[in-house]
């Protein structure tokens, strides 16, 4: 699976670069438009993490570009500016997704997977996490083909967990993929220890092979047990 | 304050003043046409006098009638001399058994050595029908002159003010993110033609600030944003760090919980100025009761961890409006429902007749009505709220002319949210 980074802050891309090479990604990096079109020329992505602010052009017109040269990569719009118009006209442009800085690693992991994904056009959307299979479309977690009776709640975080599977998720990165952009989540604290706990509980009940570890009061991570 | 029309004011001023000159005027009138009758009685009574007086001489003073009967005048013997005098004096008139209204001079003259008197009437009563013809001619013209007054402003009003009308229809559609400016039409009337001249120019205005505050929130925003971006991710990276302590990993904590609460404030601090800068403008038809029934699985959880009874009257209730910002005010409102619960604890949302209202039982006792809605409110000591939530569903009612308020009765607190207050 290969990425392609493109980011004018040097900083920024540093740290995607970072997080990128710890989820063991093939990725390529570049600071300017001219750059990333020449990537694009020469090379095949699975996904495209695009800037929309870049120092010689703006990112939508990378997003023309792969249009014309008939490319269908997963593009997934990284930007500062969380304006609606600019979503809709990303949105527009064929790019997969819009991510509004600043986001969490582990958000950005679940869309490029997301991105991958829908790119394959898995005819099974099934994703399987030790003895756990979680069936997307359905909204279903199965054990041994038993259902285990999740909340939509707990199957996105469940589902967000496992995509995150490599690192810590942090309480916040939960909290707001739960509740999403625009609602206060602050004192939703409680809300997601419930909701852990009912989680937690009928993991154990279906004897799921998976433990969900609070690292440190920091976050929370799976693992298979 | 009752409202009225400028026109009807105008006129209706107008034609007070013009009664209340007309009273004077008429009162002047009348005195001046009397006084004019009065002088031209007094001028026929003292020819009168003169005629009689010469003849009294021509007939050697044979010509003495003490009475008015079958003449004007009457002549007595007189002590002294008499100033001429003339006055109003009313004299019965046997036939239609009434007084009637005479002018009389009093004088004397001297003849032959001796002095007379001599009084002269002469009937007021012609010249006094002939004032009140013309004061009642006079009404009526100003009754017709009041009524054709009256329907020419209107039809003239109406042709006037017809571009003014216009200009305010064009004003009243005006939307600052849209349409760039209201187009200058040049009018004939001096006024008109200043006020779409200073409307253009203060549209064109509107427009332009409206554009570089959209811009310069976007700006700020993204400064912000990509610095926050780097340190929160870098903070996210290194809690994954297998080699770090307990001790190392909860001061990374704190550090990346305290970037979050500038981030969602920084959200939420955005959020309120689109709002209020109208950037949520694409409207749809929005079915409330399928919203509020989505947003309540989320609180799956804390319903059965609290053990709160859940009392649901959900009916259709369709409005037109913003998706993401209804969204964002029910699930404000729903959770603060849920999260300021107690155990077995209960929540009732009841939706229909375009009213929502969603109350709940919590620990604390009523709130002031006055603040709840303010931009950092915070009640007691909670420092993971911002407070902004409740302001921010009250700019989502303001922007759709909803009203949204609050009552408490005991430990209950209910908000209503009335979608159709003007009905």
């Amino acid at each position: 699976m290969k990425i392609l980074v493109v980011e004018d802050e040097t900083d920024l891309l540093d740290v995607l670069v970072d997080f990128l090479s710890k989820e063991k990604y093939s990725f390529d990096a570049v600071t300017t438009y001219r750059e990333a079109s020449e990537k694009v020329e020469l090379y095949d992505y699975d996904c495209i993490l695009l800037d929309i602010n870049l120092p010689d052009s703006s990112g939508f017109k990378l997003l023309d570009d792969l249009h014309e040269i008939n490319k269908i990569e997963g593009v997934i719009i990284i930007s500062a500016r969380d304006s609606i118009d600019d979503k809709i006209k990303g949105l527009n442009l064929g790019a997969d997704d819009y991510l509004t800085k600043p986001f969490h690693l582990s958000e950005l992991n679940a869309r490029i997977q997301a991105v991958v994904r829908r790119k394959k056009f898995e005819t099974t959307r099934k994703i399987t996490f030790s003895n756990l299979v979680l069936d997307l479309p359905k909204l279903l977690a199965m054990v041994d083909n038993e259902d285990l009776g999740l909340t939509k709640k707990e199957f996105d975080i469940l589902q967000h967990l496992i995509a995150n599977k490599n690192i810590v998720v942090s309480k916040n990165s939960l909290l707001e993929y739960i509740w999403g952009d625009y609602v206060d989540s602050s004192q939703s604290i409680d809300l997601l220890s419930t909701h852990l706990k009912n989680l937690k509980k009928k993991l154990k009940n279906a004897h799921a092979q998976v433990e969900i570890r609070n690292v440190y009061g920091v976050g929370y991570q799976i693992i298979e047990t | 304050m009752k409202q009225i029309k400028l026109l009807t004011l105008i006129s209706r001023n107008y034609m007070l003043a013009f009664l209340a000159l007309l009273i004077i005027f008429f009162g002047l009138f009348y005195f001046i046409m009397r006084m004019e009758v009065l002088y031209s009685i007094d001028e026929i009574l003292f020819n009168r006098k003169n005629n009689i007086v010469k003849q009294f001489e021509g007939s050697n003073g044979r010509v003495r009638y003490e009475e008015f009967q079958f003449t004007d005048f009457k002549i007595t013997p007189a002590g002294g001399i008499v100033k001429d005098t003339y006055s109003d004096t009313l004299i019965y008139e046997p036939t239609d058994q009434e007084y009637d209204e005479y002018r009389k001079l009093v004088t004397s003259f001297s003849y032959g050595g001796k002095i007379y008197r001599l009084e002269i009437v002469k009937a007021h009563l012609e010249s006094d029908e002939i004032i009140s013809t013309i004061l009642m001619s006079l009404t009526l013209m100003f009754l017709l002159m009041a009524l054709v007054f009256y329907f020419i402003t209107k039809f003239f009003a109406r042709r006037i003010w017809k571009p003014f009308h216009g200009t305010l229809t064009t004003l009243n559609t005006f939307e600052p993110d849209k349409s760039e400016s209201i187009p200058f039409q040049s009018s004939r009337i001096v006024e008109f033609n200043s006020l779409n001249k200073s409307i253009h120019e203060l549209t064109a205005r509107v427009h332009k600030t409206f554009v570089s505050q959209k811009q310069f929130l976007e700006n700020a925003s993204h400064e912000m944003q990509t610095p926050l971006a780097i340190i929160q991710n870098q903070l996210e990276l290194l809690i994954t760090d297998p080699g770090l302590t307990e001790n190392q990993s909860g001061n990374i904590s704190r550090i990346l919980d305290s970037a979050q609460r500038i981030t969602r404030l920084n959200k939420a601090l955005q959020l309120i100025s689109k709002i209020e800068n109208a950037q949520f403008i694409d409207v749809e038809k929005c079915n409330l009761k399928t919203t509020v029934e989505r947003i309540l699985t989320y609180f799956d959880g804390q319903q059965e961890n609290l053990k709160i009874a859940l009392g649901l009257d959900l009916r259709d209730v369709v409005v037109d409006t913003n998706s993401i910002l209804v969204e964002v005010l029910l699930t404000n409102l729903i959770k603060n429902a849920f999260l300021h619960n107690i155990l077995n604890g209960k929540v009732e949302i009841m939706l229909g007749d375009n009213k929502l209202s969603i109350s709940n039982t919590s620990e604390q006792t009523e709130l002031p009505k006055d603040k709840i809605f303010q931009r950092f409110f915070k009640q007691g000591n909670n420092k993971e709220s911002w407070g902004l939530g409740l302001a921010i569903s009250k700019r989502i009612c303001e922007l759709n002319s909803w009203r949204l308020f609050y009552s408490a009765s005991e430990a209950e607190h209910t908000f209503y949210v009335d979608f159709k207050p003007n009905n």
